[in-house]
């Protein structure tokens, strides 16, 4: 009955769009070939773009916190300079140098907040001390600096006076910290930043000074009123590339200063020249979200790399399975074309592609390959076996596999729209960016493969027909053997063995850790420059690169009430003492510092006055833009800087605010609010993560449950498509957790595509052998059958895409790396689980039938 | 160098907030006292005192005062915190039942001792530093007791910002303030009490302040070669003192009644907070910054902070320092930790 339904609902759908493809295929190929070049004029204006916000769960109450308070006391868009003396100490006339030179030229960087640059030689680093007749303070670095050996011990001693190591240098005093965070919207015109031109000036400030050379552009010929010889901008990074004559340089107009004129890198002359700010004595090490930013996107050129070894490796693969180099090309092509179209469409909906999502046209290249290959292969069969035409070949097999395979991406298409669910703008992206690329591969792989395929022309029918033969009696036995899974005891015991591992999958499963394992950047290989350098600052500062705020709310003026300070101190000093947190810093802590030094620099001051009078005295010290208090200190907040970003770490301080703010009880006269700061950001996504996570695998169980529904109408082929996929699920995360893979923005979605891409080997192989069992065969010889039909297929996809992904264990970027592992394991696990769980479970679930049913398909089964 | 000089605010505004403690303190609204309700009344200083936290970083928080007790090392500092030792590396913290900073510590013999700091609070051992029972504490007194020195079991003093001065004679079970106008006329801040090897007691404090005391007579002011402030004073040789204190100033003289002082200069403007006698070594003082030298007995000095090797983490101020069985022990911001002797 239900394939009856199917049968018409199939029939119908063929009947109607049957004509439109190859009624006129001229037509239909200057269709798309029109559409194609549209789609690749558009692609070309895509650009690798991202922004911090993206990133940030906005629902989370956490982000309430960050959204208020960012004003005020930043947000987590950090990047942090380390200048890093390579002998001796930092105080050197040279170094000092350096550091106010590196001071400025970061204040100078297009993006950065300057009222947020802060360094030694910023003014709001203050000393206090007491002399014999009174106080003396000011900023560390005097107004009359000058880079003298006696000034160098001025500054010695007044960075001991302003308690500044630990913070402003580092806790050995070999380097000292420049400290800026970048404006996401730029607040003059409110353009949103681009992130990859920040990274590269961001580059350009260290190389500033790392460089021993620094490169003129000195103009070729006159443009727009720039003479020609005239130097109109110097960088530090070499620009000698390749590329550079394409490179665009926008130039201050010199008449009107408001507009740029812009030349290109061929319009130029680089003249290499000795860098007069080169140090040899110094490195820099910089952290922050643009740099990792940054990062990624210099490793896009080795992304399009992996792309076409990816594509080599599929068409070997596909070769050798077609026998014919040329039309192993065709499916090949189509994917590659899916992959044009999702761009395209990617830039015409105004998004630009994230450095982060940079996998997603991996995906849809390796899905549209994989319906390639069903295509292609059930297409071979028709010339082989059949000795139909090429033009019959191709209707045919249109016939047969529009429906299930528009079935499988129509639930592919499902299955990341759960992904949406996530309120993580980058996913969203992420999902948005694989849903049009399916909606390419629909067109691609649909309409214009078999179209193709009935133009490819075979020299040698005869010797094409006997290559397909003998590599398919190569496989007989295995097919034969495969059956066997069909026949009661043998599935019962795969099924045992199935569920056994699905169970030990599942207790693994359960130690799945949400968030990041390990230190530094996860997208970035450990070894990396990045996250050398991450670490290098960590190790070296008592304050770190992981910081979580928390916002101490209170009555107007709670700073100069003592029970205020107090508790909010007693927070501080409670979360000092919890594991994973390095140092804590608020105004309270600092308040007692200044109080000390009021009280003649005596520790035994160092303590918070109970006077409103001494705690005045205490705070005048710290204006609002110290970012330590808000204009009418109602709200504190709290610097924890913590020793990692694991998500473990983050949990136990996570836990330890939270007990804290129990023990106050109800109605406390301050409410520690959680939380900002790049780390408050990542508890706010784990969560968001650990909440989400269930509902997102229910909604894509369920969605791709209706649609097999549909297609299939019986509960036997609900089970036999969805558990092995399920268990296929399981088993990643017991994977994941065996390679110390945590469950995070750039992983999420893997159990979804992953889950998308297992759906089609299920539905293609469970069409076909409920089309043979509706013919009469029995099941085992169903099951042959269909294995010989789609199964080889599904094996060679699996190969062909896993071949293709694990290359990316190669990769520069962590991700890449961490993503092929997975996808390496899915793809073979779903294949597998296809190939040997879904006969299993159809020798219980499926009854042959005893008459043909539909002789619509008896030549089908005649094979 | 020519610094700003910021004392025309930053001064007045301490003066203000000296003074203004005594007014603040009458525009606090009359709380009736034991009322056991204090949730309405953020801003009256909390009468009752609160249990210090046993916490991990007790030892690397700020701590002010170490003494030797016998067998054990005792240390106390911010927030309350007592941490004690035998050995001088493993440390544990004692419960302490106030969170007030408390800023030295002092022992009679190897199990009673007492420990002060601010709010008044002054606490008391009778085994060696393991539990502590509240003696005094009076937040609303507003001045911190900043040092002590005990005499035996039954006897010490207790001696704090302007002029408080505090006695028992009874093993704490009353503090009584100490009847001695020299001293404490001026409310000046008295930092030290120590015993000089002729059994006469002597102070040190702000602006000069420097007083003795005969075996029984009554405390007579001496004239100062400094009028800044001292925080400590040493006794030297059989009948004088050294005394230390603000922007690196020492001064020795070899006879107290003696008016004869000489000033050790050693050009550095570190303040110093915290000294020892070492074993026919002289003084080792130690101040801001790490900064310690070493008075030697013929009145020569050796700057003994160590340079700092690269990849060592600063030590920030030193407020304290013993000799421990092997080496030094010195307190500070950074806590307590192990030096060897110069």
């Amino acid at each position: 009955m239900h394939g009856e339904a199917q049968g018409k609902f199939s029939k119908a759908f063929v009947r109607v769009t049957e004509p439109i493809v190859f009624g006129n295929r001229p037509r239909t190929l200057v269709a798309i070939f029109l559409m194609t070049l549209f789609m690749v004029w558009q692609a070309l204006h895509l650009q690798l773009d991202t922004g911090y916000e993206k990133q940030l769960p906005l629902g989370h109450p956490y982000m309430k916190v960050f959204k208020q308070y960012q004003q005020e006391f930043g947000g987590g868009n950090i990047v942090l300079f380390s200048l890093q003396q390579k002998k001796g100490d930092i105080y050197t006339p040279e170094f000092m140098e350096t550091l106010r030179k590196l001071t400025q030229s970061v204040f100078f960087t297009k993006g950065v907040d300057r009222a947020r640059v802060s360094s030694l030689f910023t003014p709001d680093v203050r000393y206090l001390e007491t002399v014999e007749d009174g106080f003396r303070g000011g900023n560390v670095i005097p107004a009359e600096y000058a880079a003298t050996p006696e000034m160098v011990e001025i500054i010695k001693s007044n960075t001991a006076k302003a308690k500044a190591i630990g913070r402003y240098v580092t806790n050995d005093q070999t380097g000292a910290m420049v400290f800026s965070e970048l404006l996401e919207h730029d607040p003059m015109t409110g353009k949103r930043m681009d992130y990859l031109a920040t990274a590269k000036l961001i580059e350009d400030v260290r190389q500033h000074f790392i460089n021993p050379k620094v490169y003129d552009y000195k103009l070729k010929a006159d443009k727009e009123g720039l003479k020609a010889g005239a130097v109109i901008d110097s960088v530090y990074t070499d620009p000698r590339k390749f590329t550079f004559r394409f490179h665009k340089i926008e130039v201050a107009d010199p008449a009107d200063a408001a507009k740029t004129v812009s030349v290109r890198g061929s319009d130029v002359d680089v003249i290499e020249r000795d860098n007069p700010d080169y140090n040899a004595g110094v490195d820099i090490h910089i952290v922050g979200f643009a740099k990792v930013v940054g990062d990624i996107g210099d490793a896009t050129f080795e992304v399009v790399g992996f792309f076409g070894l990816a594509l080599l490796l599929t068409w070997i693969v596909l070769w050798w399975y077609t026998g014919s180099p040329l039309i192993a090309l065709l499916p090949l092509s189509c994917g590659l074309l899916a992959v044009v179209w999702e761009l395209g469409m990617l830039h015409m909906a105004g998004f630009g592609l994230d450095p982060f999502a940079i996998l997603v046209p991996f995906l849809v290249l390796a899905i549209s390959v994989s319906h390639g290959i069903q295509i292609t292969s059930f297409w071979l069969l028709e010339v082989a076996e059949r000795g139909a035409s090429s033009f019959d070949a191709s209707r045919n097999t249109y016939k047969r596999l529009v429906t299930p395979g528009i079935t499988a991406l129509v639930t592919n298409v499902v299955g990341f729209g759960t992904i949406l669910l996530i309120p993580v703008g980058i996913i969203r992206e992420m999902a948005i960016n694989a849903m049009f690329g399916l909606l390419a591969v629909i067109v691609c792989k649909k309409i214009l493969l078999p179209c193709l395929l009935s133009y490819a022309h075979l020299g040698d029918p005869a010797r094409f027909r006997s290559y397909q033969r003998k590599r398919d009696a190569n496989f007989e036995p295995l097919w034969r053997a495969l059956s066997a899974i069909t026949l009661k005891p043998v599935a019962a015991v795969v099924l045992v063995v199935a569920f056994a591992g699905w169970g030990g999958a599942e207790y693994i499963s359960k130690q799945l850790k949400i968030g990041e394992l390990h230190d530094g950047v996860p997208e970035l290989r450990p070894d990396s420059r990045y996250n050398q350098d991450s670490a290098s600052i960590a190790a070296n500062y008592s304050i770190g690169v992981e910081l979580i705020k928390v916002i101490a709310e209170n009555k107007a003026d709670g700073c100069i009430d003592y029970s205020i300070m107090e508790e909010i101190d007693r927070f501080a000093y409670r979360m000092q003492n919890t594991p994973g947190v390095q140092s804590t810093l608020s105004l309270p802590q600092l308040g007692k510092l200044v109080y000390g030094a009021f009280n003649e620099g005596n520790p035994k001051y160092q303590v918070l006055p109970r006077s409103s009078d001494g705690l005045v005295l205490a705070g005048q010290q710290f204006p609002t833009s110290t970012g330590f208090l808000n204009n009418d200190c109602s709200a504190i907040p709290v610097l924890i800087f913590m020793t990692d970003h694991k998500a473990e770490t983050i949990n136990t301080v996570i836990k330890a605010v939270n007990e804290f703010i129990k023990e106050q009880g109800p109605n406390p006269q301050v409410q520690f609010k959680l939380a900002t700061g790049n780390v408050g950001v990542m508890a706010a996504t784990n969560d968001v993560i650990r909440d989400t996570e269930h509902t997102v695998l229910f909604w894509l169980f369920l969605c791709i449950g209706i649609c097999v529904w549909l297609s299939f109408r019986s509960i036997g082929s609900l089970i036999c498509v969805l558990l092995p996929l399920w268990m296929v699920s399981v088993i990643t995360y017991a994977v994941m957790v065996f390679l110390d893979i945590g469950l995070k923005v750039s992983t999420l979605p893997v159990a979804a595509f992953a889950a998308g891409i297992g759906v089609d080997y299920g539905i293609y192989i469970y069409s076909v052998l409920e089309e043979c069992i509706n013919n009469g065969m029995t099941l085992r010889k169903a099951y042959e059958t269909t294995l010989k039909q789609t199964g080889k297929a599904v094996v060679v996809t699996a190969l062909a895409l896993a071949a293709s992904v694990c290359t990316w264990l190669l990769s520069g970027l962590q991700f890449q790396v961490d993503m092929g592992i997975l996808l390496t394991i899915m793809f073979l696990a779903n294949a597998a689980a296809a190939v040997l769980l879904l006969p299993a479970f159809a020798a219980f679930l499926v009854k042959a039938k005893p008459v043909a049913a539909d002789a619509a398909h008896g030549d089908a089964a005649s094979a | 160098m020519k610094t700003t000089s910021i004392k025309i605010a930053a001064l007045a505004l301490l003066f203000v907030g000296v003074g203004g403690y005594a007014i603040a303190q009458q525009e606090e609204p009359s709380n009736p006292k034991g009322d056991p309700s204090e949730t309405l009344a953020p801003a009256a200083p909390p009468a009752k005192p609160h249990a210090a936290e046993i916490m991990p970083r007790a030892t690397r928080s700020l701590l002010l005062g170490i003494t030797n007790a016998g067998a054990q090392i005792v240390a106390v500092g911010e927030r309350g915190n007592i941490v004690i030792s035998s050995d001088g590396q493993k440390w544990t913290q004692s419960p302490s039942p106030v969170n007030s900073t408390l800023t030295a510590v002092g022992f009679a013999d190897s199990d009673n001792g007492w420990a002060v700091g601010h709010d008044a609070t002054i606490l008391h051992t009778t085994d060696a530093g393991k539990t502590w029972t509240l003696q005094h504490f009076d937040p609303e007194l507003q001045k911190p007791l900043l040092n002590l020195l005990v005499i035996d079991a039954q006897y010490a003093y207790a001696l704090g910002a302007y002029g408080l001065f505090l006695q028992t004679t009874d093993g704490g079970a009353t503090w009584n303030e100490v009847d001695a106008p020299p001293v404490r006329a001026d409310e000046l801040h008295l930092s030290s009490m120590i015993r000089l090897n002729t059994g006469e007691l002597f102070i040190a404090g702000e602006q000069g302040t420097l007083a003795v005391r005969g075996l029984n007579g009554p405390w007579t002011k001496l004239e100062s070669p400094y009028e800044g402030s001292y925080y400590g004073a040493l006794p030297w040789g059989a009948k004088g003192v050294l005394v230390y204190g603000q922007r690196g100033n020492i001064y020795l003289s070899d006879d107290v009644h003696g008016k004869n002082w000489k000033q050790i200069d050693t050009g550095s403007k570190q303040g110093l907070f915290g000294g020892t006698m070492l074993k026919d070594r002289g003084a080792l003082l130690v101040g801001a910054d790490e900064y310690s030298v070493l008075v030697k007995p013929d009145a020569t000095f050796q700057v003994v902070t160590a340079p700092r090797a690269a990849g060592a983490t600063a030590g920030g101020t030193l407020s304290g320092v013993i000799a421990a069985p092997r080496g030094l022990l010195v307190v500070g911001e950074a806590g307590v930790k192990a030096l060897p002797l110069p």
